[in-house]
Order: C-alpha cells, then structure tokens, then sequence
C-alpha cells in the first residue's frame, strides 16, 4: 500500500523540474508511467480509475515556464571574418598581383597574353556561378535536414555537372574562336586552360563553402600562390605555365578537402535516394541558377565594356587594361572589409526576429514589424557610412603609398569605391531575399542593374574614355541597392507572414 | 484494400510494421495499395514486399523544400501555381483552414464532422491549386493568427512554429487517391485521414486499428518536446481533433486489449465499435528449444533503442541484479532510433561500471536469441501489446515485464510485472527468476504457462482471419446496399 503521492503529481505542487501537465488525459498518463494502474488507483488511492484519479489531482497550468534554450554568444569579430573570408582568396590573388606583379590568374604579362588569361579567368566566373548557387542552395538545404548522405550525393552530382559545363563551354568557345578568329593560337589555348581549370577551382571552393570550409580555402589559395612563386622563380617557368600549375594545384587541395570532409560527415548517414533533379527541383533552382549568372555578368559587364572600348591599334578586338584592372584591384580592399557586414548583419537581422517573435504577441504583429523596419533602415544607413568611410580611407592610402599614377586608374579607383558600399547594400539585401525564400525581387533588381551596367558603360566608354566603364558598375549597383532596398521595405512591413512561408 | 500506415510500414522496423506484413502476406486473395507517411522523401523500403502489394504511395512530411503533393508533370504543376491567386484562396480556401485550425485549437472539444467536411473541402481544392502556395499565402497566415487571437497570450514565435506544422500535417490532403473498395489505417493519426476522406467522398467502409493508443502516445512524448505550452497544447489539440474525427467516421475500430479500449473510449471512439484483435505470431518460427542455452545467466531485450522501450530503466536495474548474480548478462539486441539515448544507457553503464555485465548489438535471429536466454525483460514505459513478448511466450523464454498497455492482460500469469520506470522493482522480478533455489523451478513454470497460452491466443491466424471477417463484411454491406 502507496502513502505517498506518485512524483508527477508531487511535480504539479512544485518541487522538481517537470513540465506542469497540459490536461487531464496528460497527468493519467503520467500517473499511468509512474505505475499508478487502475487497481493500484483504487487499491492505494481510492479513486476508481487511474483517469479519475488524475481528474481529481489537475489543476490548469498558471503559468508557461518554458524558455527557449540559451544561444550560444555571439563573437562579433569571427563573424565579421567569417563575412570577409568569402572574398579573401581573391583578395589575396589581387594583393598579390600589385605586391609581387604574379598571382593565380594575374601578373606581369604581355597585352595579347593577360587579355586571353582575362577571357578564361572571366567565362570561368560566369560558367559555374549559376551551378555553385544552385548547388550550394539544393546541398544547404539537404544539410539542413541532416541528411548527409544525399546532400554528399547532391555535391558530387552538381560538381560533375559544373564540370561538364566547364568542358562543354570550352569547347563552344573554342569553336566559336576557330570560326570567328578573335584569339589567335596559342592565346585560344591559353584562354580555354584558365578557363578550365579555374571553373573546376570555382566549383571546388563552392563545396568548401557550402561546408563552412572557408579557411582552407584560403589556406589554399596560398598554396596555390606559393606554387605560382615557386615554379616561375624557382624553376624559371613561364608565368602562364606556372600559374596552371598553381590553379592545378589550389584545386587539388580544395577537392580533396571538401571529398573527405563529405565522406566523414556522410559516413554515418542511412543510404536515401537522394533525388538529383526533377521538373520540382529545377522549379525551385531556376532563381538561384540565374542569379549566380546575373550576379557575374554583373561584375564583369564594365570590365568587358573597358576592354572592347577604343582597340582600333589593339592586335585583337579587345584588350585587357592592366591600370583599369589595378583600380579595381585597389577597391575591391575596401569593399573586402565591407562585405563582412553583410553576414553580421544576417544574423543581427535574424536575431531581431528571433526575439521580437519571443516578444511581441499575435496581436502586435504591426508593433513587432515597426521593429524590424527600423533596425533595417538603422542597418542600412550604418553600411553606407562604414563604406563610404572605407572607400575614402583606401583611397587616400593607395595616394599615399603611389599605387595611383595614372589618372585612368585614379578614376577607376575613386568610381568603384563609390559603387562597392551600394553593391554591399544590395548583396544585404539580396542574402535576406533569398532567406526569406522571395529570389524573385532579387532577379528583377539584378536584371535591370546589368542592363544599366551595359548601357551606362557602353555609352560612356565609347564617349570617353575606356575608363569611364566603371561608371556603369556604379551605376548598376546604386539601381541594384535602390531596386532591392525598396523591395524590401516593401516586404518589411508584413515580415511577420514572409518568414513563416520562409520556413515552407 | 487501401493500408495506411505513418511512420511505420513499409518503411521504418517495429511492432506496427511486422504486423501490417504479416496481414498483407497472410492475406493474399487481397490486394493492397500502402499509403506511407514517413519523415522523409529519400527513404527506401526495409520490407521485401509481396506481389499482392499493387504500390507504394509515400507522402514525406518533412525534408521537402516545397510541401504537397510531388510528382506532378511540371507543366500541370506550373499551371497550379498561376491559378492560385489570392482571390481563389481567399473565397475557396480561408473558409475550410478556419475551420481545421479552430477544431485544433478545440482539440477533443472539436465537432469532428465538420472538421471532415473541411478536410474534404480541402481535398477538392488541392485537386486543383497549388499546395505550398496556397499555405504560404499571407491570406492564410492571417487566418492562423486571427484564430490564435482568441487564445492566451499566443506568440508569434508560436505561431510561426505551430503554422509550419499545419504546413506540413494538411499536405494529406494534397494526395490523390485510388478509390478502394476498404480503408483499413494502421494509426488513428493522420494515417487515418485517408479513411475518412474516402469515407466522406465515396462511402468507403474504414476499418482502423491501433496497436499502441496514438493519442496517448503522443502525451508520453510530448513533455519531452522542447515547445511552449501553446505550442504543445495546440499540437495536441489538432491531433485530437484528428483521432476523433476518425474514430467518428470509422466503421469499425480493433484494438489489443481492454486497456486500450478504455483508453479509445476516453478519446471518443464509440464503445460499440470497438473490437479486439490480437497479435499474433507465427510457431513454426518461434518454438522452444533451450539446446543453445548458456550458463551465465542472461538476460534478452529485444526493442529498438529509444526513450518508450525504457532501455535505461533496465540499465538502472542492472547493477541491482548484478549485486546478487555477479555473472549476469544483458543483451539488448536491436538498432539505436535515438543516439543522444542510446549515450545516456551507456553513460549509466560506466558510471555503475557495468560493462561486462551489458552487450549491444542486432541480431536477424530473433528465434535463435530467444534460445539463449534465461530470461525475456522488455521494460517499455509504454507498449501495445508487443510482438516480442509473443515470441518469447512461443519460445518458451520466462517474461519479466513492465506493467503497461496490454501486457498484463496478454501474460496472465504467464510472466512476471514490474512497475514501469521503477529500476528497483524490474530488478526485484528479475531476481525471482534469476537467483536463489527455486529460480529454475519458477522459470520452467512461467515457460510451459506462457507456451499453452501464446498457442492458445496468439496464433497468426487468430491474428489476420478476423481481418478477412471484417473485410468480407464490409462487401457484403457494400452488395446488401447496392442491391437495396
């Protein structure tokens, strides 16, 4: 014979940790756990069933004492790194070329040679940025699940295409030239190389990304670089021959990491049958397919309008411009240090409705979306200033040291660093779009913004200057931040309904 | 025959899966289409399945990057989404979500016909809009949040969470059917909702079984749940709203035992529905044979490893028993469904430095297993009526087991009971049956009872025939009505 109350009820009236029971049916079945059977009920207790015994016992819960588990603190500065170390390799190879004048893909080389070495580095960019994002969106999501398995099956699916891609885009190209006659040989083949093994570089470094792997890649690159110095200074290679040893061997590493790091994630996944593509998943692709296309004709566009622009004495129809290309270079370290806002700022903005959702109540739902109006334009408004502030600091320090001499460049350099802050804005914009499951804002935004790239540097570069094409970059990047901005503030107002169907 | 399962047949192992094969095997003048709802859309079947079996239809309620219904020629999918517009869900949809998610926030306080008849209305709907559009639109997330209104301080985390459960659970309206001639569903979940669906629309007889009591269950599990009480209490609400509806609409319901009868009555099944069928098990397969027993006395859990089969229980008891049978052994044979448990059991191992005393592994013999042990222990916190006390009772193996769902009814005698969660009274019927002189005499004792009465009662015929009876009945019913 029991005298003493079973331990959930003793719960109930306080005393230990359990949850208090949501109903009648809830404490019976509790009470049924701590072995309270029916005739145990009646024997010991006095109560008929175990279920009247528990109707007897329940009180309505008073109060919800549930909390959200503590996260873990967030470190400022690692995320800030963690934003940057995406544009670190290129940071790197852009340092590298003004430091030592040799890189993975730039350096000290005739006209007619860096223009074919700009050709492959550039169609390497646009051949595989429409394959990383989609692959990286389809492994993302399938990590998120926790299915290993088929998101190691996706990588390596994506990455066979991407590099069918690469290969069968070679050969386009290639045919292309044979009939039109742009590049003569060797530059053709010199081209198709960077091209190829740069594309397989870009798809390696997509997994690694997708793996939070940033570092190695960074790690990487170096290597590369060091093999770069190493063959041209040590062997008495030539410059273009070591740096397709260089990417031959950045690509290496990069592949072999993100393979063993698959496998031992994957090791202990259940074999699924990891569906590749369908009508559905193309369905859902499409967006970030075509982004990751837009996005690199974007940056490329003015490039592409400075080098077509006034090559009338040019050997061939376009021509690389080494001082437009070293202004660009100079920028791109201001806008190195700006990007990293972007991934705090994703996480200060999920952050913000982590906790105004804990906060505000289904009937403040205009009160908790003011809150994240506001800490957007707040947000904004800090990017333009940090950028603006870093673009000046950069410019006045490349004065300083003399990297400016001509005063092509100088252009470039100022222009650019006035377009990176409002690229930086519209990238803000663009990752909390696609975080919120809404790419098309962002593909009408990037779509219209290359076509003013175009135009803006077309008409410019061919009324001035070559390097007046670098106003169409900043012109195109204000109209992509404007478009994508507006956008947002748009959806901002009923965040509370996006970031439910986010979550679909 | 439509066969419904979740999370079960033929795509998981356990109790509920080994019984639908066995009905769908046993009954081969019968053919069966499986309707599957299951975790993910990359899961493969671990059943080799009979020819009878006509397909497999596999709803995934999590691990899609779009929720409803797939496999849709992309064109005619296409062409869903632009016909969902705001207007069409507004006037179409809006009336019958209102409806589903008011029954959930009622829970068993809900009127089960109308929350048919909205679920039906849903069916209809998706027959020709797009699923995912129509859930995500903002129209619908204002509808949930015009419904929490009324609730208690409902917050809009909760809210997002608990609407991207109906996300998900109402994607079974999303599938299209074959017409059977019965719906028999495993679960009185949402594996359910197919019956009444068909029930609703053609006027298909709909046979539920259940072995474990779903909602209750669900109540064992849910304190665990990292959620609010609102999101609990809803989650809750909308699956009681859901085991009522079927136990309305079901023509008949089978059960394992009075226990859970009792506890479908609660719920709201109609007491003169209620049938019980057991389980049953094949003896050709499970026979005494006690040639391979060893000397070190051992004692056999066979149970998936998870929080509901009380693995830990039994690893509290261990170093109790081992106090007084210093050699014992315990083998737990089956896979690990929860690791982080699996880490707390060995955890308990090394504290109580038992290692010696404990074995982990899987076995595809179960018979064989049986053969080598002293003693069956299954000390689950919750049970239907498991198969493998059956097979123990066939194999002439002595139960120990815990006091809970059917299995007392089920061992009459023929075993021992303990408490369940109590690690002290599991070790003290373990015990009996392994230490002092006359734990031999009452092992024998429990083996003959146990063999004379699983013959007597649990046959695999006494299993699927009555199925056949109430199949055959419902086509009688179904000709008598035609030709009335």
């Amino acid at each position: 014979m029991r005298t003493e109350l079973p331990d959930c009820l003793k719960s109930t009236t306080g005393g230990n940790a359990r949850k208090p029971a949501l109903d009648v049916y809830d404490l019976a079945v509790r009470l049924e756990l701590d072995g309270i059977t029916d005739s145990v009920a009646w024997h010991d207790y006095g109560y008929r069933t175990t279920l009247l015994m528990a109707k007897a016992h329940f009180h309505p819960p008073l109060d919800d004492e549930w909390k959200e588990k503590p996260k873990e603190k967030r470190k400022f500065i690692l995320e800030y790194l963690s934003g940057i170390s995406f544009a670190i390799p290129v940071l790197l190879c852009a340092l590298s070329t003004l430091v030592y004048k040799l890189s993975l893909w730039g350096g000290d080389l005739a006209y007619d040679t860096a223009s074919a070495v700009a050709i492959g580095t550039v169609s390497s960019f646009i051949a595989t940025g429409g394959i990383i994002q989609a692959s990286a969106r389809r492994s993302l999501f399938l990590i998120h699940t926790g299915d290993w398995g088929a998101a190691a099956d996706t990588c390596r699916k994506w990455s066979m295409l991407g590099a069918a891609v690469v290969v069968i885009w070679a050969i386009c190209g290639w045919a292309f030239n044979a009939y039109f006659g742009l590049l003569p040989f060797p530059l053709d083949w010199v081209a198709i190389a960077f091209h190829c093994a740069l594309g397989l570089l870009w798809l390696a470094c997509g997994v690694l990304y997708v793996l939070e792997q940033n570092i190695v890649v960074g790690a990487a690159v170096v290597c590369g670089i060091a093999t770069v110095a190493l063959c041209k200074l040590g062997f008495g290679m030539h410059l273009v021959a070591s740096q397709l040893v260089g990417i031959s061997v950045t690509a290496s590493v990069c592949a072999a990491v993100a393979i063993a790091v698959m496998r031992s994630k994957s090791k202990r996944a259940a074999k699924t049958d990891g569906a590749f593509l369908n009508t559905r998943i193309i369905h859902l692709l499409i967006p970030f397919f075509t982004y990751g296309c837009l996005y690199y004709l974007f940056l490329f566009a003015d490039r592409w309008m400075a080098w077509t622009a006034r090559t009338n004495a040019a050997s061939l129809p376009f021509q690389f411009r080494g001082d437009y290309e070293t202004g660009l270079d100079i920028a791109m370290i201001a806008f190195v240090f700006q990007v990293g806002w972007v991934h705090t700022s994703m996480l200060d903005f999920y952050e913000r409705i982590r906790t105004g959702q804990a906060t505000y109540s289904v009937d403040e739902v205009r009160d908790f979306n003011d809150g994240i109006y506001f800490f957007y334009l707040r947000r904004l408004a800090a990017i333009l200033i940090f950028g603006a502030l870093s673009g000046w600091l950069t410019y006045y320090a490349a004065e300083h040291l003399h990297l400016l001499p001509t005063q092509a460049m100088r252009e470039v350099t100022l222009v650019s660093l006035a377009g990176y802050p409002l690229l930086v804005a519209a990238l803000w914009n663009t990752g909390m779009f696609f975080a919120l499951s809404r790419p098309r804002s962002v593909l009408i935004s990037a779509a219209v913004a290359l076509c003013v790239n175009f135009a803006a540097g077309y008409l410019l570069s061919r009324v001035g200057g070559y390097q007046q094409a670098v106003y169409g970059f900043t012109a195109g990047s204000g109209v992509f931040a404007c478009l994508t901005t507006w956008m947002f503030l748009q959806h901002a107002r009923s965040i509370d309904h996006h970031h439910y169907a986010s979550s679909a | 025959m439509l066969l419904t399962s979740e999370g079960t047949y033929p795509f998981y192992h356990g109790g509920v899966s080994v019984w639908c094969d066995q009905l769908v095997r046993h009954l081969p003048e019968a053919d069966f289409h499986l309707f599957a709802v299951a975790h993910s859309p990359r899961l493969k079947p671990v059943f080799q399945l009979p020819e009878n079996v006509r397909s497999v239809n596999h709803l995934a309620l999590w691990g899609t990057e779009e929720p409803g219904m797939a496999g849709l020629p992309f064109s005619e999918s296409y062409q869903r989404k632009l016909q969902t517009t705001p207007e069409v869900i507004e006037r179409y949809f809006i009336p019958a979500f209102e409806t589903v998610v008011r029954s959930s926030f009622a829970g068993l306080r809900s009127d089960p016909v109308r929350l048919a008849q909205a679920l039906h209305n849903m069916q209809l709907y998706f027959e020709k809009y797009d699923y995912a559009r129509t859930l995500t639109a903002e129209q619908t997330w204002n509808c949930f949040l015009r419904c929490a209104r009324g609730q208690t301080r409902f917050l809009l985390q909760e809210a997002t969470t608990c609407m991207s459960w109906m996300l998900r659970y109402l994607a079974i309206t999303s599938r299209p059917h074959v017409r059977p001639d019965v719906v028999h569903a495993s679960m009185a979940g949402l594996a359910g909702v197919p019956g009444t669906l068909a029930k609703l629309r053609w006027g298909t007889p709909f046979l539920l079984t259940e072995h474990g009591i779903y909602l209750r269950e669900l109540y064992v599990g849910i304190e665990a749940m990292d959620a609010s009480a609102n999101c609990r209490r809803f989650l809750l609400g909308w699956n009681q709203a859901v085991v009522k509806m079927n136990y309305h609409f079901a023509d008949v319901v089978t059960c394992l035992g009075e226990f859970n009868r009792k506890w479908q009555a609660s719920f709201g099944a109609d007491p003169s529905k209620i049938r019980f069928i057991p389980n049953g098990v094949d003896p050709k397969r499970f026979f005494p044979d006690r040639s391979n027993l060893p000397e070190r006395p051992t004692v056999l859990t066979l149970a998936r490893i998870f929080a509901l089969k009380g693995i830990e229980v039994l690893m509290r008891a261990a170093p109790i028993v081992r106090e007084q049978v210093p050699d014992v052994c315990f083998r737990v044979l089956g896979e690990v469904a929860d690791q982080a448990y699996f880490e707390r059991c060995t955890a308990i191992i090394r504290e109580h430095q038992i290692e010696k005393n404990v074995e982990f592994g899987v076995t595809k013999e179960p018979a064989k297993a049986f053969g080598a042990a002293h003693v069956f222990c299954l000390p689950s916190i919750s049970e239907g009526l498991p198969f493998t006390i059956l097979e123990a009772m066939f194999s002439g193996c002595p139960v120990v087991a815990s006091d809970v769902g059917n299995i007392s009814e089920t061992l009459e005698g023929a075993g021992l009971l303990a408490e369940p969660n109590n690690p002290e009274d599991l070790a003290r019927a373990l015990l009996v049956l392994l230490h002092g002189h006359k734990a031999a005499e009452m092992r024998g004792q429990l083996a003959a009872a146990g063999i004379e009465r699983a013959h007597r009662y649990y046959t695999i015929e006494r299993c699927t025939e009555p199925f056949m009876d109430i199949y055959e009945s419902f086509a009688e019913c179904e000709q008598n009505c035609q030709t009335a």
